[in-house]
């Protein structure tokens, strides 16, 4: 009972910051709202008549107060752009872009710890460790441009045609950094570069077969590696953000993006709610996961 | 024909460590054959641990053979030649606890070790696993605890049932009873030899504590500077200069278990230089932010200038906290600890919160920061105060009265043994102006050669430089050594104290009592030569002579 | 350090120093998307600029102002930890670890993204996020030695905490995260390079090796020849800066204290 005050505290506090943050950040935001709808050429009266229809012109601590109370009652306002509420943008498109991030870390987890397994039985430490490297240090818009040019160039399907073909390829692009990640630790942890590991060497001092000494590496290096996909969720959001602006898919990242640009408050601060809430979530809900699998995350 | 008996054999092996190609065995040739329980001593860095791993066919990384072979069957997996189809050798090694598989629950271990051991089926496993654990004393509310969650005798009983599980001719244990009481420790040989009477197993025991060689072995193995300098029963080990300790401690013992009750001890009118007033302890449980637990309870005890006090106790009573506290490394939540309440006050080069107690570490290759060498360690430490002939001018001057020769100084801590490096945090504080000495198990880590240059460097000292001693051991010998003033600690609080000699004598507590059984009683092979603890009690309860 | 990573580091820097130095090639109208050939290596991109020149220059300028990011982010990452470490779980240290919890909780590229559109130079917000994870090594590593004999030893002699952190401890646990600040490299690298991508980097007449991703996207990706070389730089970079570390690593073969 107290775990899920202290969350919701937690939750509440980590709400009211970042809103604060994104409110005083679009406060001195050189991008005119009005003007980014209305145009370069639309009229100063047409622009100040906008801007007083949204509440603009109101002094910064009168905009706050409206737009924290608006918050507490779930209403983040309406967009500019998109002349519509921002909760109904953000509820409609952030599933899509979170289903796309939860199979990409899945995948990552899954095949990292498989790829893990493999290069450590078969011992290709040697050439498999540069290759995770690689995996973990392609930033993932260069991902997603390789996996552009790769798919247009070797099968000529484009997005617009295939958009089938270029929803599995976010996840795989966007899992390429968990799996890098994860495969890379739990590769270490099975060849370590301080020798080895003490309850390893128990392990040979009882004549514990080698498959049973590595089964009980991989499965030690388990909660750390749970451990980097959760901390993974932002980097493959992000990775999940560029996929769906490059190949044009439907989502909220692309949205998002614009958003900024276009200084659109009410669609970020939406946004940011949304994706701070389902990141403190899953850390936690990691958090609960790890403490049950190895007790010693809880003592810690 | 019979199979062959089976046994652990090396023959004239030479190995060296493949970087600095140092001779770390150096044409060892040795056979043990099953059947006689062999204990390996000798002073730390000799070899033991290497020999014991040389014999079962298990060498560290980074050393290679230069010359001679293993000749004990190979351990792999699949190539077990040992007769009978049962295993040649298991090892357990040192502080089991962190040797452990750490997310490995201990049952699931030992069904684990049965199956890919011995074939077992999960369900058959299982049963013979839980036989195995309660044998050693693992009952059910411990099935299912992770290395982390149980105690350090608890670990290595853990260990000592997956290593039964293999049913080894030989079971080699590495330093079984370091950190452990008397009466622990006491539980664990007997227990060591009972199973190995009824899974016919022989042990091979490394060791540096004379006590478990005593008791367990029948045969003893001394190993110095990577050769073996005796073999044979422990009454061959007489010319050894650890026999010569052996008997020494033996007498030690005798001497202090026979003398009469009463008021032996000096009476002290000196100053209190350390005073616990009614002080309590409470440190945080593991897993929460929030539950405190009590380790020290209303402890009130006062040491004198020249005093020597001894504090003794069951793991788990709170001696090291009691130490902390008294050094002010820990804070009381109740009560007040007064230090040195007649020192000079702050003068130029020394802080104002130096109350001049000096702790002594259990491990002093921790103690010393491993970037400095000595000499600049010891440097950093030398205080600008100035009392009446208490001036020290050069490092060589200090490491003369610790009786360690001047190229020490250019040491770095790794580079010394044990024995060396404690007697250097001692050089340190007579160097930083030490009044008090508070000592955590200054020589359990030793083996009996540097623990009795210790033990040799403090008694001096201490009449030279009136120090004052709070001796925190399990080593009952040490105290009675060094300390002329018992306290015996159990659950946090005191039970009992005043002068030793009447405390040893005639204990009046439980806990006590049983402490000095377990010291004095007979180990297997000396019944003889062990000191007999007679009871010459006059009547009187714990007198507090504070 | 090996002597190949050493043949890497000399030769980038030669490289870079070089384009730096030596005129630019001159674009030509009529050599626009060109693949490699002899009078040009790399190839031209869309303005018939030269590729090779283009891609080093960039990488001088991404890989520096990744440098830049990661000084910064050392020096406030070491400040915090050592109060961290001085004040561990009391009020000082809780409110950093909420602070960095709450900041790195938070998609990088958005927060950057978000505060990029405010007009604010985004190396500062590298800096706001990068040096959380320094932060929380040293913080770790520090806080873990506080209770070692040889800093209760100290303290008992009088010496202050955080004189003893410094002097004693810090010394200590630098050769164990240094290889560890040094790897973040790579991904301060891939976040500058990704802002620059986004159209957040420096002029349009820098070259960086986001912008000329940026750009090759803009024009399609068929011309690989355009592209293909920055992110073979950056992944590159990556491995080498992972190599080193893990050289010098098992060069130090550090132990813990105790």
């Amino acid at each position: 009972m107290r775990a899920m005050w202290r969350l919701l505290a937690e939750l509440g506090a980590a709400i009211v910051g970042i809103a604060t943050l994104v409110f005083l950040a679009f406060a001195v935001v050189p991008v005119d709202p009005a003007r980014s709808v209305l145009g370069p050429n639309a009229s100063e009266q047409a622009v100040k008549a906008l801007r007083s229809e949204y509440g603009l012109d109101a002094p910064l601590p009168a905009r706050y107060f409206r737009t924290m109370s608006r918050l507490f009652q779930g209403d983040f306002g309406q967009s500019f752009y998109f002349d519509r509420p921002a909760r109904s943008i953000v509820l409609g498109l952030a599933p899509v872009t979170l289903a796309r991030t939860g199979a990409a870390l899945l995948l990552g987890l899954v095949l990292g710890m498989g790829a893990a397994w493999c290069f450590g039985v078969l011992g290709w430490h040697r050439w498999g460790r540069p290759v995770l490297v690689a995996l973990q240090s392609v930033p993932s818009f260069c991902a997603m441009l390789l996996i552009l040019w790769f798919c247009s160039r070797t099968f000529g399907r484009t997005p617009i045609g295939s958009a089938g073909l270029y929803e599995l390829m976010t996840v795989v692009g966007a899992a390429a950094y968990p799996v890098g990640a994860i495969a890379y630790y739990v590769l270490e942890r099975m060849s370590p570069v301080e020798g080895i590991p003490r309850h390893i060497d128990f392990l040979r001092m009882l004549g514990a077969p080698q498959k049973y000494q590595q089964l009980t590496m991989l499965r030690d290096a388990f909660p750390g590696a749970l451990a980097i996909t959760i901390n993974a969720l932002s980097v493959v959001l992000t990775a999940v953000s560029f996929a769906e602006l490059i190949f044009g898919l439907r989502g909220f990242g692309i949205v998002f993006i614009r958003s900024c640009e276009r200084g659109d408050l009410s669609v970020v601060m939406a946004g940011s709610m949304i994706l701070c809430v389902v990141v403190i979530l899953v850390q936690r809900l990691g958090d609960a996961v790890l403490r049950r699998i190895d007790p010693r995350f809880a003592d810690a | 024909m019979g199979e062959p008996a089976p046994q652990l054999a090396v023959s004239d092996l030479v190995l060296v460590d493949r970087e600095s190609g140092r001779v770390l065995l150096d044409h060892v040739s040795l056979e043990l054959p099953a059947g006689r329980h062999v204990g390996t001593i000798g002073p730390s860095g000799a070899g033991k641990t290497l020999l014991a791993r040389s014999l079962i066919g298990l060498l560290p990384p980074g050393v290679e053979v230069k010359g001679g072979q293993i000749r004990s069957p190979v351990t792999g997996s699949g190539e077990d030649a040992a007769p009978a189809g049962r295993r040649l050798a298991s090892m357990v090694p040192q502080t089991p606890a962190n040797a452990l598989p750490p997310t490995v629950p201990a049952l699931r271990l030992v069904t684990d070790v049965l199956h890919w051991s011995r074939g077992y089926e999960p369900g058959a496993a299982r049963a013979t696993a839980t036989e195995l654990l309660d044998e050693v004393g693992i009952h059910a509310e411990s099935y299912y605890k992770r290395p982390h969650q149980l105690s350090g005798g608890m670990a290595m009983r853990v260990a000592i049932a997956a290593a039964l599980a293999t049913r080894p001719w030989f079971l080699v244990l590495d330093e079984p009873s370091s950190g452990l009481d008397p009466i622990v420790r006491r539980k664990l040989a007997d227990l060591l030899l009972s199973v190995a009477d009824q899974a016919s197993i022989t042990l091979v025991v490394v060791t540096h504590d004379l006590w478990m060689v005593n008791h367990l072995c029948e045969r003893v193995i001394a190993v110095e500077q990577g050769r073996v300098a005796a073999d044979g029963d422990p009454s061959q080990l007489a010319s050894t200069r650890i026999g010569r300790i052996a008997r020494e401690h033996s007498e030690v013992a005798r001497q202090m278990s026979s003398r009469a009750a009463a008021s032996s001890a000096e009476h002290h009118d000196a100053e209190p230089v350390l005073t616990f007033e009614g002080v309590s302890v409470d440190y945080t449980a593991p897993g929460s932010v929030r539950r405190k637990v009590r380790a020290l309870s209303d402890v009130s005890l006062a040491l004198r200038a020249g005093q020597s006090v001894g504090v003794i106790g069951p793991s788990g009573a709170g001696k090291s906290t009691l130490a902390l506290t008294a050094a002010g490394l820990l804070r009381p939540a109740m009560g007040a600890v007064i230090r040195n309440p007649t020192r000079p006050p702050h003068t130029h080069g020394r802080r104002a919160n130096d109350y001049g107690v000096r702790m002594v570490f259990q491990n002093p290759f921790a103690t010393i920061n491993p970037r400095y060498t000595v000499g600049r360690w010891l440097e950093k430490a030398i205080s600008r105060d100035r009392r009446d002939g208490d001036l020290y001018h050069s490092v060589v001057e200090l490491l003369q009265m610790v009786d360690l020769p001047d190229a020490v100084r250019h040491a770095r801590p790794a580079q010394l043994s044990g024995g060396q490096c404690q007697r250097a945090v001692i050089a340190a504080c007579l160097a930083s102006g030490a009044d008090v000495l508070v000592m955590d198990e200054p020589v359990s880590m030793l083996d009996p050669v540097a623990r009795d240059e210790v033990i040799a460097v403090l008694r001096e000292l201490r009449q030279r430089q009136r120090w004052s001693y709070l001796l925190v051991s399990h080593d009952i010998l040490s105290i009675m050594q060094l300390c002329e003033f018992l306290v015996v600690l159990d659950r946090g609080c005191v039970v009992e104290c005043g002068p030793l000699d009447r405390i040893v004598a005639c204990p009046q507590r439980d806990i006590t009592r049983r402490l000095m059984e377990a010291y004095y009683a007979p180990t297997r092979h000396h019944a003889a030569t062990s000191g007999s603890h007679e009871k010459t009690c006059s009547g009187d309860s714990s007198g507090n002579d504070r | 350090m090996p002597k190949a990573a050493y043949a890497i580091l000399v030769s980038a820097a030669l490289l870079v120093a070089a384009a730096a130095v030596l005129p630019a090639p001159v674009p030509h109208a009529d050599r626009i998307l060109r693949p490699p050939s002899g009078s040009a290596v790399f190839g031209t991109d869309a303005l018939g600029r030269d590729v090779c020149y283009r891609t080093v220059l960039g990488f001088g300028y991404t890989f520096g102002q990744a440098a830049i990011v990661l000084g910064a982010s050392l020096l406030i990452g070491l400040i915090a930890a050592v109060i961290s470490a001085l004040k561990f779980q009391r009020w000082p240290d809780r409110l950093i670890v909420v602070f960095a919890e709450s900041l790195r909780s938070y998609p990088a590229l958005l927060l950057v993204l978000m505060f990029a559109a405010v007009g604010a130079p985004p190396i500062y917000l590298l800096i706001l996020y990068f040096w959380i994870p320094i932060w929380r090594s040293f913080r770790f590593e520090l806080t873990s030695q506080q209770r070692e004999p040889y800093v209760l030893w100290m303290r008992l002699m009088g010496r202050s905490g955080p004189l003893v952190l410094l002097t004693e401890v810090f010394p200590n646990v630098l050769p164990r995260t240094m290889p560890y600040v040094v790897g973040l490299l790579s991904e301060v690298i891939a976040a500058q390079a990704a802002i620059e991508f986004l159209g957040f980097g420096p002029d349009i007449e820098q070259p960086s090796l986001g912008r000329i991703l940026l750009e090759s996207g803009q024009v399609g990706v068929s011309a690989s020849w355009v592209w293909m070389p920055s992110l073979l730089v950056l992944v590159i970079t990556a491995l080498s800066v992972t190599w080193v570390v893990r050289r010098y690593r098992r060069a130090i073969k550090w132990v813990p204290i105790g």
